[in-house]
């Protein structure tokens, strides 16, 4: 038996009970909402005049906070699996003659140099904050190459004199005071090629004559010869790869057979590396246990990778210029290159080099011990450009790629990597 | 000595399966082959004939008493075997790095016959065969000098050949044979003999080169040969500015524009018989719509003014080279330019 009394308490302790389920339901609920409100704020995974308002939707307000919920969880996985994505930088935009990748001294120290063709004007470039500084004010004019030497402290600079000669002059750059002049110091007249040795603190060069070609070691001011090598041929392009080891590969032609030697620079022995291969280029890894070289015949333009040690090739599926391939020094199996989207039917190296053509070049990332190659970026596709690269170079971070717009000189880099702080490169997209 | 013992073993139970007078040999067999030099009834030939390094070669040996692929053979490099059987009269197998020499012998015994050796060393040599024609190409230029009609070809060969395994012989003490087009050279070839230089083919003509190396022994030899082609020469065009210079990464095209007012055009001669683009053995013709300009300091260059008048006009400019020592060189380009802004910065 029930009387009224007991039914009135029983019915207000329910009645109790459910207003404190309500209070709690609505408190919980605007936590709820609050802390959906700050997940979104902190996102911004939402506009504040987004299209999707919290109070407008029909659907229940639990069901609402799940699909958020499941939204920005969703949208934090994209970002964390979001591949970096290179960009194209123009990095000096007055004819260039050459330019020199330092190698760091500092962590994360990333300096370029480089000399401006028309005043011979030297450059340092900080490849990350994209600050440039002029280091020397002595005036040259149509310089055709610049030589690096101490790793950025010295500079020969190249040009035709007068009488059509080739002149090279050399200058120290860490004594350079702002707006100081200074001057250069003359080399011998018509040395046709000089490169640096590894460590930048000796140079090899040649000379030509009648008798063929004669190549010394010096220091960078071209003091002190030694004579270590000499040719009856007298066309060669040169590249010191080793402490101990310089490249000599005979200039290349189209369907002409090259072949290259390595010179061992403490006593001048000389020995085969490859031969009878047409148009051939040759490009040394850093350690000299690879070595990537091109051929062109009427077969086509193709690219292969020797083994030194076993002397075992494989071809590599691209088809480009050796010249145009860099070395990784971080990861001696990793080289770039870049490779011209089309190829035109004409006689390489030749064209190219005689500036009848220019390519539309793609940059490519190649495994050579797999031989394996994928694509890192198209210009043409990306920013509508056709670049013509000469000279790639990688920046001590591998960071960046820089290198020269054949067809207009000017220097140029893509970025590889991300940076870990904000990046403040201005991006040159047009 | 041991794996040459060991190796002679082996071929003797080889043997004894198949020969009765193997077996007989004995103790005395083994003496023998140890001691038989190379046998002229037993004779291997190899392809190539003068193999280089890491070069696969193909052995074959022939037997003048009888048919060797009737018989039991065994192949042995440096004493070592590395095959045998009934009939394997040929082996095939890869040299090594310059320098290590290697002692080809093979052993076979016929039907009722005694047992042959015969050895064979080889010693892989390389010899590099290097040509240029003596053409022009410009300054900074890095590609080779191709061959014109009736231009001077410089040639050289690098030999690479072992006196021993630590040793190379030097250029000076090998013999070079050279021939063109299969006619021995005997003025050009001799001891030391690594370079020549000679008049290459003419008009449309090639010349075969071939070098053959040699130690003063003759024992070991190494041979290579290069087709020589003739070719046009030709010129292109090149713009120069006062400060940039010679702009070599843009050869004019044959239809162009360009900004004045003041031009300066050059022209490279690429492959002609000359040393320099300023040679007195060529003759510069420069044209601008069919008159005759006059260069000034230097013929290969024409330096000339565009007035307003010719502005967004197509002027067409014709320059022809030729060589005055040797006619069959001549070159001829022939450009249309639009002058687009004759008011604009030509310095850079």
């Amino acid at each position: 038996m029930f009387n009224k009394h007991n039914i009135y308490i029983t019915a207000s302790v329910v009645i109790g009970i459910l207003v404190f389920a309500l209070i709690g339901w609505a408190l919980f609920l605007g936590k709820e909402e609050e802390s959906v409100k700050q997940e979104v704020a902190n996102k911004r995974f939402l506009s504040e005049g987004g299209s999707i308002g919290l109070s407008s939707t029909k659907t229940t307000f639990g069901k609402l906070v799940n699909t958020i919920k499941n939204d920005i969880k969703k949208s934090i996985e994209k970002e964390e699996d979001t591949v970096f994505k290179p960009t194209l930088s123009q990095r000096h935009s007055a004819p260039i003659a050459d330019f020199f990748a330092a190698s760091a001294t500092a962590p994360e120290e990333d300096t370029v140099y480089f000399t401006e063709r028309a005043t011979g004007h030297v450059f340092k470039l900080n490849s990350t904050n994209n600050q440039t500084e002029r280091i020397l004010h002595t005036t040259v004019t149509g310089i055709q190459e610049s030589i690096w030497t101490n790793n950025g402290h010295g500079i020969i600079r190249r040009y035709l004199d007068e009488k059509g000669n080739i002149a090279s002059t050399y200058n120290e750059l860490s004594i350079i005071k702002e707006d100081e002049d200074q001057l250069a110091r003359y080399m011998l007249d018509n040395i046709t090629s000089i490169v640096p040795s590894p460590s930048g603190n000796e140079i090899f060069y040649i000379i030509e004559n009648d008798d063929g070609a004669y190549g010394y070691i010096s220091n960078p001011t071209g003091e002190n010869p030694k004579l270590i090598w000499s040719s009856w041929i007298r066309s060669w392009n040169s590249a010191w790869t080793t402490d101990t080891q310089i490249l000599l590969t005979q200039s290349p032609s189209f369907g002409l057979g090259g072949a290259s030697f390595l010179i061992n620079t403490e006593n001048g022995d000389e020995s085969s590396i490859i031969s009878l291969i047409p148009g051939l280029i040759t490009n040394m890894s850093p350690s000299g246990n690879m070595l990537i070289y091109s051929s062109a015949s009427s077969s086509g333009l193709s690219l292969f990778v020797r083994d030194t040690k076993t002397n075992i090739d494989k071809k590599i599926a691209l088809s480009t210029l050796a010249q145009k391939c860099v070395w990784s020094k971080v990861d001696e199996k990793v080289m770039y290159c870049f490779v011209p989207n089309t190829l035109p039917k004409l006689r390489y190296p030749d064209s190219w080099y005689q500036g009848v053509v220019h390519f539309n070049d793609s940059l490519w990332k190649v495994d050579v011990l797999t031989g394996e190659s994928e694509k890192v970026f198209e210009p043409q596709k990306e920013n509508n450009l056709a670049i013509d690269a000469e000279n790639p170079m990688l920046s001590s971070t591998e960071k960046y790629i820089f290198f020269i717009n054949k067809s207009d000189q000017t220097l140029w880099s893509i970025k590889l990597k991300a940076d870990k702080q904000n990046d403040k490169i201005k991006e040159t997209t047009e | 000595m041991k794996v040459r013992f060991f190796s002679t073993l082996i071929i003797l139970l080889l043997f004894s399966t198949h020969s009765a007078n193997a077996v007989s040999l004995g103790a005395e067999g083994i003496k023998d082959l140890n001691f038989i030099t190379s046998s002229t009834d037993a004779t291997i030939t190899i392809t190539p004939e003068n193999p280089g390094p890491q070069t696969t070669v193909k052995a074959e040996l022939q037997v003048l008493a009888g048919n060797a692929s009737s018989g039991n053979i065994a192949w042995l490099l440096n004493g070592e075997v590395m095959e045998s059987g009934k009939g394997h009269n040929k082996f095939t197998f890869k040299t090594g790095a310059i320098g290590e020499i290697l002692e080809l012998s093979a052993v076979i015994q016929l039907p009722a016959s005694p047992i042959f050796v015969t050895r064979l060393n080889i010693n892989p040599s390389k010899v590099t065969l290097l040509y240029e024609s003596e053409t022009y190409t410009p300054p900074f230029y890095q590609g080779r000098p191709r061959h014109s009609p009736e231009s001077f070809v410089r040639l050289s060969a690098v030999a690479e050949i072992a006196k021993n395994s630590k040793t190379l012989y030097q250029p000076n003490n090998l013999i070079y044979l050279w021939s063109k087009n299969g006619v021995s050279m005997p003025q050009k070839s001799g001891l030391g003999k690594a370079t020549i230089r000679i008049k290459g083919p003419g008009f449309l003509g090639s010349h075969l080169i071939s070098v053959r190396v040699q130690d003063t022994g003759g024992a070991t030899r190494a041979t290579m040969s290069a087709i020589i082609e003739s070719e046009r020469p030709k010129v292109l065009v090149y713009e120069k500015k006062p400060l940039l210079g010679i702009d070599y990464s843009n050869a004019l095209k044959n239809e162009t524009s360009l900004s004045g007012p003041d031009l300066n055009l050059v022209a490279e001669p690429y492959f002609m018989g000359s040393n320099s683009r300023e040679s007195s053995t060529l003759n510069y013709l420069w044209k601008i719509g069919g008159e005759v300009i006059p260069t000034q300091d230097k013929q290969s260059e024409l330096l000339f003014n565009v007035d307003e008048s010719k502005q967004n006009k197509q002027l067409t400019i014709t320059v022809a080279v030729n060589n005055l020592k040797n006619l069959v060189q001549n070159a001829r380009s022939t450009l249309k330019i639009t002058i687009t802004d004759t008011l604009s910065n030509f310095l850079f």
